[in-house]
């Protein structure tokens, strides 16, 4: 799995980029550092507004 | 035109007799029926048809044109899966209402006036609700009541908008609407609710995962999508709607994130769908349009799949949240395997139907030059495979073992999501089929190296982060507090709040005060009321009217059932 993972940004770094619209699209194996960065900032995100704000016990609107 | 035969009138009236039928001959009937509608949707011709006068009005019920061709393809679609996945279900009441739903649904999407758009609009909700009240608990009963109160205020506010649209341009002609400010923001508001825009969308995540199971696969499938149509066909190139469909995508994410129940997390992951089309429809180019309407396709078939996969769980098990699932995937690997279908498709995982859509509009972003609203969506994609394709599906079918020993889903549960899936994957690996239905033609290239590279990238490495944090990412015994709060204890709180502050005042004081209220409700009836002074030159009188009477609805309904 992790040779796969290398694998797909190594090919990034090979071919070049297509595009020049955004800044990021000649740096090569970026998508993977947006992907990474992205799940853990959702994960994080996530758990800091349910502990802090939002998380209820399950039978919150029953009366 | 003689021999014009609207798809919604064959399938509502056919829908009525559904009852009449026994069992077997019911099984029979409504596969032929969802099979006709079908084939009548395909050989449709393009032009207008059905209109006819009403009052002063001239009403078109039957515009027929490639954008709602495409969505009236995949409703048809739908209509067959959907029936085969519930053709076991008993009570006829659920059959009756999904058909008038899918019915009125068809017939939003071909109405070419307002008028005729609004009555299928209310069609649609009170038929759907059944859906959520045929669970017949307690819960169900509940959130089916909020479902209807929620899309009855969008009504009324649709129904004004209409009302003062047709005031200030005389034409009741619904295409791009003009922007006449209140009429063309309450018509905006009206299909905002529908297309469960934030802070309007918490009837979708408070009612979906309490409708029974094959409800739910119905009401993923349309309720949202008809918004999203009338969105395109009224509202394209309106900014604001870029900026709340980019939150959106990010905002049932984030709450799919911390979902317990299996139909909660997806419903999230409605919205945060509906949002890449929502934001298409602001960003309003051709390409973005046509992508918001391929979306719509796909995720339909998706995230039908994904419904009935989870439902097939509750179906099979009893269970609905991650924290009581696990390890079933060796019990029920048919469904497992279909589910991931879906679950590939959603996450935009390329030769998967996600990835010719999604990408069409996040591509229409970066051609528009929206840099920020580009990295919203792509954050949003990651968070997509996050939550359905990673947590719910490791924590359902892998993960601990629950003990759980499952019987694998029915025969026909099965068949309908086989249908879905090969549909998803024939779309990602041949998706010219589909651009081919798309309102403008499509010069747009999904599978280039670098984007299927990108794609791959930011999913896999999405799933190395989620098994880095695996300890941190199941399902919580808890509830998330939502935008539903408001009507659910903010409400019934600030009513009790005021019961208990007369309750000090003496009897006549109370009386005194009851009195004058009333008096002020009369006086605005008066002056506002439907056959006042001022509703005579202007609607404004029936707006003012069905507000009061909302307000009262809404007081009376929370003073029965939180009393």
């Amino acid at each position: 799995m992790f040779g796969i993972l290398a694998l797909l940004v190594v090919l990034d770094l090979i071919i070049p980029a297509k595009y020049d619209r955004l800044p990021w699209d000649g740096i090569g194996g970026f998508g993977a550092v947006y992907g990474f960065v992205s799940c853990v900032l959702i994960i994080v995100v996530a758990k800091a507004l349910g502990n802090a704000l939002l998380f209820r016990p399950e039978d919150y609107y029953d009366e | 035109m003689l021999g014009w035969l609207h798809p919604s009138l064959l399938l509502i009236l056919g829908a009525l007799l559904i009852p009449l039928f026994s069992e077997r001959g019911r099984q029979v009937y409504s596969l032929a029926l969802s099979v006709a509608v079908l084939g009548l949707i395909i050989s449709l011709p393009q032009g207008t048809f059905g209109t006819f006068q009403f009052l002063h009005l001239e009403l078109v019920t039957g515009r027929v044109d490639a954008l709602s061709l495409v969505f009236a393809h995949v409703f048809g679609i739908m209509l067959v899966i959907g029936t085969i996945y519930s053709v076991h279900v008993k009570e006829p009441l659920q059959h009756v209402a999904a058909y008038i739903y899918a019915g009125s649904a068809l017939g939003v999407v071909f109405a070419g006036d307002l008028v005729s758009l609004y009555v299928f609009w209310e069609l649609m909700a009170f038929s759907s609700v059944w859906l959520i009240w045929a669970r017949g608990d307690r819960r169900s009963w509940g959130a089916g009541w909020r479902y209807i109160l929620v899309h009855g205020a969008g009504g009324v506010l649709l129904l004004t908008g209409i009302i003062l649209y047709y005031v200030d341009t005389g034409s009741l002609a619904f295409d791009v609407l003009q922007d006449t400010g209140p009429a063309f923001v309450l018509i905006l508001l009206g299909f905002m609710i529908n297309a469960a825009v934030p802070p309007l969308h918490a009837w979708l995540s408070d009612a979906y995962p309490e409708a029974t199971v094959t409800g739910a696969v119905f009401l993923s499938a349309f309720t949202t999508k008809t918004a999203v149509y009338t969105l395109i066909r009224g509202y394209p190139g309106t900014e604001l709607l870029v900026w709340f469909g980019a939150v959106m995508t990010i905002y049932g994410v984030v709450y799919a994130g911390l979902a317990n129940d299996i139909r909660r997390l997806l419903s999230y992951h409605i919205i945060s769908q509906v949002g890449y089309m929502v934001a298409g429809v602001g960003i309003g180019t051709a390409i973005a349009l046509n992508g918001s309407a391929s979306h719509a396709f796909t995720h339909i078939l998706y995230k039908a799949l994904l419904f009935m996969g989870a439902g097939a769980v509750i179906h099979m098990t009893g269970r609905s949240k991650l924290t009581e699932l696990g390890g079933i995937y060796k019990y029920m690997p048919m469904t497992f395997l279909l589910y991931m279908v879906g679950a590939f498709s959603i996450s935009a995982f390329p030769l998967f139907s996600g990835f010719v859509s999604k990408t069409m509009v996040i591509e229409a972003a970066v051609a528009d030059g929206r840099m920020a609203i580009w990295m919203m969506l792509t954050l949003a994609s990651a968070g997509t495979f996050l939550s359905v394709g990673l947590k719910l599906a490791y924590f359902t079918f892998l993960g601990q073992e629950s003990g759980l020993r499952p019987r694998e889903a029915p025969g026909n549960m099965l068949v309908a999501m086989a249908i879905a899936a090969f549909l998803c994957v024939f779309i990602g690996v041949y998706p010219a089929w589909l651009y081919m239905m798309l309102p403008a033609p499509v010069d747009y290239h999904a599978y280039t190296a670098k984007h299927v590279l990108w794609e791959l990238q930011l999913l896999l490495f999405t799933g190395l982060g989620f098994f880095m944090l695996l300890k941190h990412v199941g399902g919580k015994r808890k509830i998330s507090l939502d935008t539903d709060w408001v009507y659910r204890r903010l409400g019934p709180m600030l009513i009790r709040g005021l019961m208990i502050a007369v309750r000090p005042f003496p009897t006549h004081v109370r009386t005194r005060t009851l009195l004058h209220l009333e008096r002020f409700v009369d006086r605005v009836f008066h002056y506002h009321g439907p056959d006042s002074i001022l509703a005579r030159s202007h609607p404004t009188g029936t707006v003012a009217f069905w507000v009061v009477a909302l307000l009262m609805v809404y007081l009376l309904f929370y003073l029965i059932y939180a009393g």
